[in-house]
């Protein structure tokens, strides 16, 4: 069994955040770039499942980004994939999923290996739209199960049972392999990974390829346009209510209904 | 006595005793570092306070009399034994190496001062059997063994009594003379008793008092390797060979990349990784408890107990003494990991790195650098910790701030002050090193915009970093994370060079200790001053003078960074001692028995271990029963414990004041 997964570079939802001149893309220096989160489940289920099985052959993460190797990358080296594809174009620096998928279908399909599993995380932090996983299943004309908390592979390698959490309740769906599958957060813990294993991802293979080595790259434009990036509004200060008890408790609910208007 | 015999004694118990030696001096060199015996000087003028002086013995009253008691008899004995074991090749019942002979003058002497000693040593023999059978403190491992050694020392000293007595009876009988001689005032004591014995009883017993001796002798000297009484042999050269470094100063470790090219463990995974001082650190232990008494996480029933860890590595390492000399340090043999198989995890993960039980240990006894170095292997190269820490540690990567808090927000808390930006300022005297906590923690903040007023009031030159700080690293360190503290250390130190910093004020203890003890190994060499010190100075400068009264009752906790590990005790109560209006109070375990508030080494930043209570509530307690209505603290992370354990016990009517807190309420009457 061959599994793909997916590690996409996003910033740290902890690090500062600058819209750069031109309020069209983030201001990359010093931004702290981790990988999606949601990802990380996917390349640690990955992980676990060729510790676990004996017919597990090889681990390929796939990335998209212009810094080579990125950071998430060299995380799910790390965490413990065996070779690496980055897809790296100025084309792919915009928020388009659909295209993203695209590009990274046609790579895919580039590569003489056929995936019997393609895990990756439901939902990148930054655009949080959830596209890119189904439609790089349907670039590839394979089945999909998204938002999976719980993942069984039979014994023989021919099928899978998903555990999907959907409104009030968990859904259980079975799929025959090949197939896709979107990481939910409660899947599984990721590691973090060894410093020695830090250093040995420095030196596993990485395929690197631009969108001129992807058969017909002239296909690849944007459906979406980007606009302009704003912040939120800064949080109003915190207020301190001080007093006796009685006091603050009877401050706290005018408050509360008179200024917040919650009850 | 009998030659042969006393020969074949001592060959047979000197050549046991050879063999069991060896084994243990070849464990010390597994490692193949090299024991510490630089600066020859201070080392003899600690071994000369902590060991002959026994220092630290009494802080446990009784007991540690007790065992001055027997040290020091044993040292004065030690001769008695060379004569006793010289008479057994001799026919001599005088002999004393010609210098010492019973009834010459220096003999007579020594005959005197022996008995004693052999008094004091049998007094300190009956107070530890009290305790050991009737007192039974928890602390201390309650084994045969320990009452054997009693045992074996209290009959090895009656013997000597009884053939001295029964020497003297048969003396007087030759000479038909005076047998009382106040020389040997113990065996004078027997007279009475042997006086109407028949003779050939009388040289049966003084045969069976000599005999019993030196034999019990050599006992007790081959069961010393195998025993925790081991620390006979071995307590002297661990107090001089003890680690001379600050308290609060953990070891780098060096070239960690090139460590990981060549697979060297980072940190400790095995037994045999373990230094020459390591390994005599367990040879030492007396197994008496009073590093687990005093540890903070034990006394809340957390897994650790200091004194169970070094006895589980010494026993591990006994255990596979031969197949360990065989490996002889070979990466390849098959020796366990000791985590968890010989440490469990969640002990390992309690430790506060408080330093309470080095503090106590009277051999000197090393824990949290052993702990640290656990830590280390398990964090850097399985990548196991909590998952809250790896969060932390994902935090200080992306922000510089274990709270998460991004560089942008740094200078938040200096909204409506006058705070100036080093970037911004050429003249500066002191640089505040604001530290993570009072940069962005809700309350703490209010620390350091107290500190700001205090600082422009007095008139100081001074500047902050601002979005140029980061954390200094501590948390990640003593959390195991070698690598991620060293990455931070570099940058704060690069940044702080590039200011040429020459002083430094901390309102953190944790910032305190890392700046100024553990930056000087990677090129930050810097002073550093607390602010409870700096505060005292301004005041004794007469630049900050506290007028108003602040009418409250106070007890002040001493955080163990600021107190035990850096000696910086007085400066905060002198500074509330001056205010007008306040009364001080002082909780039973205060100063150096100061406990813990269960945040250091890592603690503040994941989920306690499972225990009976959480540290914080059991200090928040102690503080209480002194009925003071404030709270007063020197330490961002000690506020915020004691501030969780109080709103849980809902105790509203108690306030918490930082020292530079009160300080400003005092000088401004706001």
């Amino acid at each position: 069994m061959k599994i793909l997964t997916l590690a996409m570079q996003v910033p740290d939802s902890r690090a500062a955040l600058k819209i750069s001149p031109g309020g069209k893309s983030l201001e990359t220096r010093d931004l702290k770039l981790i990988c999606n989160p949601f990802d990380e489940f996917a390349v640690e289920q990955a992980v676990q499942l060729k510790e676990q099985r004996s017919d597990v052959e090889e681990i390929v993460v796939a990335t998209i980004g212009a810094e080579k190797p990125n950071q998430a990358i060299r995380t799910a080296l790390a965490m413990g994939a065996d070779r690496g594809i980055q897809l790296c174009d100025d084309i792919f620096s915009g928020q388009d999923e659909i295209l993203l998928a695209e590009a990274l279908a046609a790579a895919i399909r580039l590569q003489e290996t056929t995936f019997d599993l393609i895990l990756c995380g439901k939902q990148a932090i930054d655009t949080d739209s959830g596209e890119f996983g189904p439609a790089l299943a349907e670039f590839l004309d394979l089945p999909h199960v998204g938002a999976v908390v719980k993942l069984d592979i039979s014994e023989d390698g021919t099928s899978l049972r998903a555990h999907r959490r959907i409104e009030g309740a968990e859904e259980i769906v079975e799929c025959p392999l090949p197939a896709l599958i979107t990481c939910e957060k409660g899947l599984i813990e990721p590691r973090y990974p060894s410093l020695p294993n830090l250093m040995k991802a420095k030196k596993k293979p990485l395929q690197i390829l631009a969108a001129s080595d992807l058969p017909e790259p002239g296909c690849l434009t944007p459906g979406l346009q980007l606009l302009e990036l704003t912040p939120p509004a800064p949080r109003p200060p915190c207020t301190f209510i001080e007093g006796p008890p009685e006091k603050m408790a009877r401050e706290l609910v005018k408050r509360l209904r008179d200024e917040a208007k919650v009850i | 006595m009998n030659p042969l015999v006393m020969a074949l004694l001592l060959v047979a118990a000197l050549g046991v005793f050879g063999v069991s030696i060896r084994g243990r001096w070849k464990l010390l060199h597994l490692s193949g570092e090299r024991p510490h015996i630089d600066r020859i000087g201070e080392r003899f003028r600690l071994t000369l306070k902590y060991a002959l002086g026994q220092k630290r013995l009494t802080r446990y009253k009784f007991a540690g009399l007790a065992h001055k008691a027997i040290f020091f008899g044993f040292l004065m004995l030690l001769l008695r034994t060379l004569i006793l074991f010289a008479r057994g090749f001799t026919d001599d019942p005088k002999f004393g190496y010609w210098i010492f002979d019973s009834g010459d003058l220096l003999g007579n002497f020594y005959g005197l001062i022996k008995d004693i000693y052999i008094v004091l040593v049998i007094t300190g023999v009956v107070v530890f059997l009290h305790y050991r059978l009737v007192i039974k403190p928890k602390r201390m491992t309650l084994s045969g063994e320990g009452v054997l050694i009693l045992a074996i020392i209290l009959v090895m000293l009656l013997a000597d009594v009884l053939y001295e007595g029964a020497g003297l009876v048969l003396a007087s009988r030759d000479a038909a003379g005076l047998h009382f001689s106040i020389w040997e005032p113990l065996g004078s004591l027997l007279i009475p008793f042997l006086e109407s014995a028949p003779d050939g009883t009388l040289v049966f017993l003084y045969h069976l008092g000599f005999w019993t001796h030196v034999t019990l002798v050599l006992i007790f000297l081959n069961l010393l390797p195998h025993t925790k009484h081991f620390h006979i042999i071995t307590a002297i050269p661990n107090i001089f060979m003890q680690e001379l470094e600050p308290a609060g100063k953990l070891k780098p470790i060096e070239d960690i990349e090139g460590r990981i090219e060549r697979e060297e463990t980072l940190g400790i995974r095995r037994i045999d990784q373990f230094s020459f001082n390591a390994i005599l650190d367990f040879y030492s232990c007396t197994e008496c408890g009073r590093c687990t008494d005093q540890c903070p996480a034990a006394r809340t029933g957390k897994l650790l107990s200091p004194k169970k860890l070094t006895i589980d590595l010494r026993d591990h390492l006994y255990a596979n003494q031969s197949g360990l000399i065989k490996a002889n340090g070979d990466k390849s043999a098959a020796i366990d990991d000791l985590v968890p198989a010989v440490i469990d995890t969640e002990a390992l993960w309690a430790c506060t790195t408080c330093g309470a039980c080095e503090q106590e240990c009277p051999l000197h006894i090393s824990f949290v650098d052993k702990i640290v170095d656990l830590r280390r292997y398990l964090v850097q190269e399985k990548g196991e910790c909590s998952s809250t820490l790896q969060e932390t540690f994902s935090s200080m990567e992306a922000t510089g701030s274990p709270y998460g808090v991004g560089s942008d927000e740094r200078m938040n808390w200096a909204a409506g002050l006058d705070v100036p930006l080093r970037s911004e300022t050429e003249d500066v005297d002191i640089l505040f090193w604001v530290g993570c906590a009072p940069a962005t923690d809700e309350r703490a903040k209010s620390i350091a915009q107290a500190m700001a007023r205090l600082l422009n009031l007095a008139g100081v030159k001074w500047a902050v970093l601002g979005p140029e700080e980061s954390c200094t690293g501590d948390v990640a360190r003593r959390a195991g994370n070698e690598y991620l503290f060293q990455a931070m250390a570099g940058a704060n130190i690069e940044t702080l060079n590039g200011y040429h910093t020459k002083k430094i004020l901390t309102v953190c203890p944790h910032c305190f200790n890392t700046l100024q003890h553990e930056y000087p190994d990677f090129g930050g060499k810097y002073e550093v001053i607390h602010h409870t010190e700096y505060l005292a100075k301004l005041m004794s400068e007469g630049k900050l003078t506290p007028t108003h009264e602040v009418n409250t009752t106070i007890v002040y906790h001493d955080s163990c960074y600021l107190g035990r590990l850096n000696g910086i005790y007085d400066s905060p109560r002198k500074i509330l001692a001056s205010i007008p209006g306040v009364t001080l109070v002082e909780a039973t375990a205060s100063r150096d028995r100061g406990m813990c508030c269960g945040a250091g080494g890592g603690q503040m930043f994941k989920e306690d271990e499972p225990g009976d209570e959480r540290i914080n509530f059991a200090r928040a307690d102690q503080l209480l029963e002194t009925g003071a209505d404030t709270i007063s603290s020197a330490c961002p992370f000690c506020m915020r414990m004691l501030t969780d354990a109080l709103n849980t016990r809902q105790h509203i009517d108690i306030a918490q004041l930082d020292i530079a807190e009160v300080l400003l309420k005092s000088v401004t009457g706001a």
